[in-house]
């Protein structure tokens, strides 16, 4: 993945209007609906029209994977989009599957080279009634899956918990720091009514009594799958200065492999002078990791640094404001995104950090080969 | 289905004294999974699933 002065970094592009639809266990509408829904939304929230849209960036289906779900009902095509939205002037249309970041880096790409003027970028997640996302049973184990399955390693929490059980072991930490992370994301989750448990406040001796999923890991460290879409306009820094809204600029994009410029180094933003973090949260010691990983704390002291109200509202950095995965439901980090967005835009009402002007985003599995991405976003 | 898990089951990483970068994922048997501990030393043994499935398992040992 690309890292460097190279990417769309230097506040040349920006986030100008967001549309989401609430975070809800499964829908009674089919998934197309939604998303439209959130798009509609985002284009009124830029106060541009759907003929000004040129550029399009979507996912069809989450890791649940709705492949045996007509276009539109579980799924959501780029064509399925086009044409149910209308948008007949697209000069630049793509599907990925993929993370947002990927998603935000493609359409910045795709901006300054000059494709398009205004890119849509689309997410929906949907949960199907009836079933877990993800089963690791079956009669046959083929592939790396014969070295785990029949021992009941079976995927999901699962393949964390081993390492969580490994950083408890090397770095003194207890089980019961994560919760922490926890609830800083239950907390933050009661001031943001998109949430799944808004409403619904969590203290920490119901915490340690929930069952455990693969111990250490308890069902309110893992993520709870859902039902929403999200949609996000993004244009250059030129256009996005007579929209409605102040813009989020892209301040800094970086991949994060070692040796390569970090974030920090790519935006030109200290470390000392963020305001507000959104870290993906998929299961609660993904914040530990992305906290050392983007040096924020040292190796093996995030378990520490995050006790004491140091990452909830009014504490040093507050880390996931709308709730994050843990609080608001499993977006694959698109909430993350978003809450970036509404954060630096200043409309994040009771949640709002005051003044913030940067925030900083790990969007991906900090434990994952896979890609994963840091990124500022900054007011100016 | 090989069989089924019926919790509370240990999943442990063992490296092996022939080969110490080798991880194998097995379960730990013939004890008590919450005396389960990293760096517990452990020795093979093979548990028959099926006539044609045979699983390398580990079990602990005095250390």
């Amino acid at each position: 993945m690309i890292a460097g002065r190279s990417t769309p970094a230097g506040n040349r592009c920006a986030i100008v209007g967001v549309g989401y639809t609430p975070a809800l266990r499964h829908a009674s509408s089919s998934l197309g609906a939604i998303a439209l829904d959130a798009a509609l939304d985002a284009l009124a929230d830029a106060g541009l029209d759907r003929s000004e849209i040129d550029g399009y960036v979507g996912t069809p289906a989450g890791p649940g994977g709705a492949s045996t779900s007509p276009d539109g009902v579980g799924q959501i095509s780029a064509p399925w989009i086009a044409a149910s939205l209308g948008l007949r002037d697209l000069r630049f249309t793509v599907d990925i599957a993929g993370l947002p970041s990927t998603s935000l880096e493609i359409a910045a790409h795709a901006l300054q080279s000059g494709l398009c003027n205004y890119v849509l970028l689309l997410r929906a997640m949907y949960n199907p009634s009836g079933g877990a996302q993800q089963s690791g049973t079956g009669p046959r184990a083929a592939g790396p899956a014969q070295f785990t399955l029949p021992y009941g390693l079976t995927g999901g929490g699962s393949q964390f918990a081993m390492g969580v059980q490994r950083y408890l072991h090397e770095h003194g930490a207890k089980r019961q720091e994560l919760f922490a992370v926890v609830d800083a994301a239950r907390t933050h989750a009661l001031l943001n009514p998109n949430a799944y448990w808004y409403g619904k406040p969590l203290c920490e001796e119901d915490y340690l009594n929930a069952r455990f999923i693969f111990e250490p890991l308890c069902l309110l460290d893992c993520d709870l799958p859902v039902t929403m879409a999200g949609a996000l306009i993004v244009t250059t820094a030129e256009r996005a200065r007579d929209l409605p809204h102040p813009p989020a600029y892209i301040s800094g994009f970086a991949g994060t492999a070692p040796g390569r410029e970090t974030v920090f180094e790519v935006s030109g933003v200290d470390r000392s002078d963020i305001d507000v973090a959104q870290i993906y949260d998929g299961f609660s010691p993904f914040v530990w990791y992305w906290l050392e990983q983007l040096g924020i704390c040292g190796t093996g002291e995030a378990h520490a640094w995050c006790q004491g109200g140091r990452i909830k509202l009014g504490g040093e950095l507050p880390i996931n404001t709308a709730g994050g995965n843990l609080g608001e439901g499993h977006f694959q980090g698109f909430g993350h995104l978003r809450e970036g967005v509404i954060q630096i835009m200043g409309r994040g009402g009771e949640r709002q950090v005051q003044g913030a002007k940067h925030c900083l985003l790990g969007i991906g599995q900090p434990t994952s080969s896979r890609s994963r991405h840091a990124i500022m976003l900054s007011a100016e | 289905m090989v069989r089924g898990f019926e919790p509370p089951y240990a999943v442990a990483q063992v490296a092996l004294d022939e080969q110490p970068d080798l991880r194998m994922i097995a379960n730990v048997l013939e004890c008590d999974p919450s005396d389960v501990r990293i760096g517990m030393p452990v020795e093979v043994i093979f548990e028959d699933l099926t006539l044609e499935c045979v699983l390398p398992q580990f079990r602990p040992v005095a250390e």
